[in-house]
């Protein structure tokens, strides 16, 4: 039995409430699926630090506090324009409070098709369901579950091939906290088909001073000859929990490339599956946390190499001031069909301060014996020499450690294609210590 | 300019400097030299602030300031200047830009305004000509894959940039090749005026056929023990350090 506080048993009332509202939707296959979830919450609770995947990532800041699931917004048009990218046009998807909103989003393109999940035609939930799931090989705890057991509010996205200019697609998530704490469970579908490009960014936002818990569940799949550059924003301020699944399926020859930012936030635990499936394709993952406070920032990710002839590589960093923690959790699968892989995977970490915390840990498992895998971790501090040098030219102690932070993230900074966004982050690391 | 005055110095538990006292006036060049671990870089540490090194007793005054008081930031507004004997590699930061930042936040700090881009790199251009640099390595990682002549001469183009009233120049001529000694030689002769001073850190006499020294000192043991002019460098090239060793090392006992 789980332990009870508050959260968990918000989330049980909510449910008997959720159900209620759901008519004629209570024979439905999803009403199905969300049953077994919500069972299968009631179980195992919310995890906590005796479990292995959750060790360094403590929730008791977050399980007391009163939250409201999906609390109606009332961010005005202003504060909802202030938080959207204006530097490039872009086609937008945008949450509140976790509720899709269909007036604030915006689609340039023609190739990009949205529909609600809640009003996929029942005749069509088979294709929900060839399109829903694929995370569960990897992580089934409690924040999975949940998002589960209230799985209604995301919207499944088609991407086809445009013959157009193909401009990046957005995804705001943004969180009026303004008069309480909000809870948003999202879960988001979206379909790469063949030879499409497209930049996908997560960004995600909170406005007002309360806290907000994001659950949030974003599945990629990627067909033939598709390439996919994915990038994820977190920097929502104090208070603000986020847990999010990326399942990435690259079921087509494809390429992926992904970069995660993790700038601010109470609790950020950031997981990144990425499954090939389909040979000769290839996959890059970069990670870069930027913290200080209290914040923890934890990266879990999971690269499972199914098939042959696939490189994959993944490069973490992170610079961790004050009291701030950064955890990197690697897994490499080279499954035993997989001969010929090439797997890469490295995490850095810079700490600035004595009671700053850095925990990594790979785990490869591996069952192929043609395959090429390495991993580097390496924790330290600022380069002493490097500083002096900067200093004896006039240069002080906070432009100086700002100089090498930026040179330390310059490659994760490049990985993003998109030039304003990367200039957009790269100012926020330039930023960092200035206050 | 520069009174120092009866100072002491360790690193860790190791006393290196054991009451040096050195005097030095706007205008004027010195050389320091000396064997093998007599103490000439630990002199330049301590003068830049590097933190290792802890100044036990004794005083520094520069400018009427005591300059052990100011951190090694500070120390370069006021205008100290040390060239590294190992300048540093620092990857993803351009020399440009680790200028850019110094200029500014010396302007900052002696209450002026910072260079527009266009002043900067007017500045920059001119300078860049006292050592024969060129814009591309300045583009690139702050010293990275540089050749020793390419680090030695960015020192001295760093130098130029931050015009400082006192550059110490600490092994500047190892490594280096005799062009590219003639290089940075001229680069530094050229920044010499009666308004600033040099310290010249070196081993060999060579570097001073280049750059002419108004005194010549030999550091032993952590003490000045022989000062003169630069005739005093010549007869040490021609007999080696063990004759003021063998003598001293009597004395001293």
């Amino acid at each position: 039995m789980p332990v009870s506080n508050k959260l968990q048993n918000l989330i049980q009332e909510e449910f008997q409430r959720f159900e209620n509202q759901i008519n004629g939707e209570s024979l439905s296959e999803v009403q199905a699926l969300r049953k077994i979830a919500f069972a299968d919450f009631l179980k195992n609770g919310l995890p906590n630090s005796n479990d292995e995947e959750w060790k360094y990532t403590n929730l008791d800041s977050i399980q007391n506090l009163e939250f409201r699931i999906h609390n109606p917004s009332h961010l005005s048009d202003k504060e909802i324009n202030n938080a959207l990218f204006k530097e490039f046009d872009h086609n937008r998807i945008v949450f509140l409070n976790g509720v899709y909103s269909e007036d604030h989003s915006l689609f340039v393109n023609k190739n990009i098709e949205v529909v609600k999940i809640n009003q996929i035609p029942t005749g069509q939930s088979s294709l929900l369901s060839l399109y829903t799931g694929q995370y569960k090989a990897y992580n089934s705890d409690g924040f999975i579950h949940l998002n589960n057991s209230f799985f209604k509010n995301g919207v499944f996205v088609n991407v086809g091939f445009s013959k157009e200019n193909q401009l990046p697609l957005v995804f705001y998530y943004l969180t009026d906290a303004k008069d309480t704490n909000n809870l948003s469970l999202i879960q988001n579908k979206i379909v790469i088909n063949e030879n499409a490009t497209v930049e996908i960014f997560e960004h995600f936002v909170k406005i007002g001073d309360n806290n907000s818990l994001t659950d949030c569940i974003f599945e990629i799949f990627i067909n033939e000859n598709a390439n996919v550059s994915y990038n994820k924003i977190l920097n929502e301020g104090i208070g603000a929990s986020h847990v999010g699944t990326t399942q990435v399926n690259q079921i087509g020859q494809s390429v992926f490339n992904s970069s995660a930012f993790i700038f601010s936030g109470e609790i950020v635990r950031n997981n990144l599956n990425v499954t090939l499936l389909k040979q000769f394709s290839e996959s890059h993952l970069f990670g870069l946390n930027l913290i200080t406070g209290n914040t923890i920032a934890d990266n879990h990710t999971v690269v499972d190499h199914k098939v042959p002839n696939c490189p994959s590589n993944e490069t973490y960093k992170a610079v961790v001031d004050q009291h701030a923690t950064s955890v990197f959790n690697g897994k490499i699968f080279v499954r035993p069909d997989a001969q010929k892989t090439n797997a890469f995977q490295s995490s850095k970490t810079i700490l600035l301060s004595n009671e700053a915390n850095s925990f990594s840990k790979p785990q490869l498992e591996i069952w192929a014996d043609d395959v090429k895998c390495s991993h580097g971790h390496a924790t330290g501090q600022l380069d002493k020499e490097a500083l002096f040098y900067l200093k004896s030219r006039g240069i002080g102690e906070k432009s100086a450690t700002s100089m090498l932070t930026k040179a330390f993230a310059m490659d994760i900074l490049n990985s993003v294609k998109n030039e304003y966004v990367k200039s957009y982050l790269t100012e926020l690391v330039e930023n960092r210590f200035e206050s | 300019m520069l009174e120092i005055n009866n100072i002491h110095a360790r690193i860790g538990e190791k006393e290196i400097l054991k009451g040096l006292n050195l005097s030095v006036k706007k205008g004027e060049v010195h050389a320091i030299m000396g064997p093998n671990g007599s103490g000439k870089s630990t002199l330049a540490s301590v003068l830049a602030g590097r933190e290792e090194y802890e100044v036990t007793s004794g005083s520094i005054n520069f400018l009427g300031k005591n300059l052990l008081d100011f951190s090694p930031e500070d120390r370069a507004r006021e205008g100290v200047f040390l060239a590294f004997q190992y300048p540093i590699e620092i990857p993803g930061v351009s020399t440009t830009n680790f200028m850019k930042t110094a200029v500014n936040e010396i302007r900052k700090y002696r209450g002026q305004d910072s260079l527009d881009a266009v002043s900067f790199l007017k500045l920059m251009k001119e300078k860049m000509a006292y050592v024969n640099i060129d814009q591309s390595l300045l583009s690139r990682s702050l010293n990275e894959g540089f050749s020793g002549g390419e680090k030695k001469r960015n020192e001295i183009f760093q130098m130029a940039m931050l015009e400082p009233k006192l550059a110490i120049l600490d092994e500047t001529d190892s490594g280096l090749d005799i062009d590219a000694l003639k290089i940075v030689a001229n680069g530094v002769n050229k920044l010499r005026s009666s308004e600033n001073a040099i310290l010249l850190v070196t081993h060999y006499q060579r570097l001073l056929d280049y750059i002419v020294p108004d005194f010549v000192h030999v550091l032993y043991k952590g003490r000045i023990v022989k000062s003169g002019t630069k005739e005093l460098a010549l007869e040490l090239e021609e007999k080696g350090y063990d004759f003021i060793k063998n003598d001293l090392d009597l004395m001293i006992k």
